[in-house]
């Protein structure tokens, strides 16, 4: 049952004893319950006096806030129509050096506290029974407590949370403490510029290291789209084969092709088998990204016209496949297996972006539904496995370079229109594809040669 | 004694006069009551919405302030 803020004091009319003596008791009654009811009507103006005042004091108070807001406003105004934007301070480095605006407005505190009890509650609270008086017996305690707050303690929860409160300070400053020696302990000047590097150039990292060293990118070189072709194995030994055939010249074309079915075309055989490119996975849009710049300078001066993924005219075989295509690239290259289908190869003149990173890319599932339509007429097509195979050499690493970009056939050159390269999905560079076999890098004599260097069963699909 | 039972019927019947009157009274002590607190109640929701008002006011105006003035720099 809730507590009655004001109550309404002789609660009962009409009961208490009657005096003796008294003839008519009716009368009598009548006239208690009058003078009680009198009494009654005393305490309920007192009630209604205290209620008038609780509320004249908060009008009061939100007066004088009211009050002094308007002689703001009022102040305000006329600063205002005062400013002159010509005079005002312009200069870039003290806008920033400007004190940062810091509100002074206290949120209320102490709302519930003991001095905030309102007036009928504290008459009520003194009407009550005190507690027993074991002050008395304080000095005679040993450990000098006040003896009355083991029977009742009003601070007793506020000591409490204060208690939480510091414990939890105590806490987060020991967190920190210990953060900053662990990160003490762990960090590496090196360590952290190398983070730095990687986050920047990564993709510049991903290209060099697609390069063989014969092929790392100087500034004379040309950029080819053959660089980092990353055959990620899915290249059939025909469509290898065909590839090397295809592109005679080029030193791009790997002779050994990875293992990756996904690249059944490179770039070179897009060029020469447009039905057959089109089968080819969606390595071939990585190829020309895998191309080494060397070899790719080589191959490039016929084909490579603009990367994969910035052209707009789209090789429709080798946009859809290859999953390891670098960033945009492979996405426009996946784009375009998508868009085009079965389209022939008419890859017109891209620039091959960076290889991707060494280790070899997964295949997505979209992809791999591409890798695996197209894995059998990859081996029409013999660009891939030489794309493929070219790829490998220029990766140092045992990681083959993931991207393969398929550089498109320059001699092909069809109005594909640009996949978006938004739309295209991006595997990251370290994404294994479990049906690919890790690529080994090549020789160069072995870019020339026409033989797969390792019979790697491509693996795309 | 019917006198005496006139008397007794006259001092009920009076009772009876004297209760209502007395009834009258204490409905009329409970709708003061009754008014009070509703009074009491919508004044507080009032200016407990005056409070709020008051207060985005008052913080509106301090950031007006600010961006009008000139501030300091921190060096």
């Amino acid at each position: 049952m809730p507590l009655v803020k004001r109550n309404i004091e002789p609660r009962h009319l009409c009961r208490g004893a009657l005096p003796d003596g008294v003839t008519s008791e009716l009368e009598c009654v009548t006239n208690t319950t009058l003078a009680a009811i009198i009494k009654q009507l005393g305490s309920l103006s007192r009630h209604a006096e205290d209620i008038f005042g609780e509320l004249f004091n908060e009008a009061n108070s939100f007066y004088l806030r009211m009050s002094s807001l308007q002689e703001r406003v009022d102040q305000l105004a006329v600063k205002v129509t005062q400013l002159d934007s010509t005079v005002e301070e312009v200069s870039l480095q003290d806008i920033n050096m400007r004190k940062a605006f810091k509100s002074s407005t206290i949120q209320d505190q102490q709302v519930v506290s003991r001095t905030s009890v309102p007036n009928p509650v504290v008459e009520m609270y003194h009407r009550c029974d005190k507690p027993p008086p074991l002050n008395i017996l304080t000095p005679y305690r040993d450990d000098k407590k006040d003896a009355l707050k083991f029977y009742t303690d009003p601070s007793y929860f506020f000591n409490l949370w204060k208690e939480k409160m510091l414990q939890a300070t105590e806490d987060k400053r020991k967190e920190k403490r210990r953060q900053k020696e662990q990160q003490r302990q762990v960090e590496d000047p090196s360590r952290e510029v190398k983070k730095v590097r990687k986050a920047r150039n990564r993709r510049q990292e991903w290209n060099v290291l697609a390069y063989d060293k014969e092929f790392r990118p100087d500034a004379r070189l040309a950029p080819s789209p053959y660089h980092g072709m990353s055959s990620e194995g899915s290249l059939s030994p025909d469509s290898r084969s065909m590839a090397s055939d295809s592109y005679p010249a080029s030193p791009n074309h790997p002779s050994t092709q990875a293992s990756s079915t996904a690249h059944p075309a490179d770039h070179h055989t897009r060029d020469h088998l447009s039905a057959a490119a089109q089968t080819q996975s969606l390595d071939r849009g990585l190829r020309p990204a895998n191309q080494p710049p060397g070899a790719g300078g080589a191959a490039a001066t016929g084909r490579h016209v603009a990367s994969l993924g910035r052209t707009p005219s789209g090789h429709g075989v080798q946009a859809g496949g290859d999953p390891t295509v670098n960033g945009p690239r492979q996405q426009s290259v996946k784009d375009y297996r998508a868009a085009h289908g079965g389209q022939p190869s008419t890859i017109p003149e891209y620039y091959i972006p960076p290889a991707p990173p060494p280790p070899p890319l997964t295949i997505p599932s979209a992809q791999t539904a591409f890798d695996s339509t197209n894995a059998p007429p990859s081996a029409t097509s013999a660009v891939p496995p030489t794309s493929s195979a070219l790829s490998r050499p220029y990766s140092p690493s045992p990681p083959p370079p993931p991207a393969n970009f398929c550089p498109p056939p320059p001699t092909r050159l069809q109005a594909h229109p640009r996949p978006p390269l938004l739309l295209l999905l991006r595997e990251p560079p370290w994404a294994t594809r479990p049906t690919r076999h890790p690529r080994t890098p090549l020789s160069v004599s072995q870019l020339w040669t026409r033989h797969p260097r390792r019979g790697s069963p491509p693996c795309w699909g | 004694m019917a006198g005496q039972e006139d008397q007794v019927q006259r001092e009920i019947h009076q009772d009876w006069a004297n209760r209502e009157y007395i009834e009258v009274i204490t409905s009329s002590i409970k709708k003061i009551a009754d008014f009070l607190n509703s009074f009491d109640m919508s004044c507080r929701s009032r200016l407990a919405k005056i409070n709020e008002k008051l207060t985005a006011l008052e913080r509106r105006i301090e950031y007006i302030e600010a961006r009008v003035t000139k501030g300091e720099t921190l060096t």
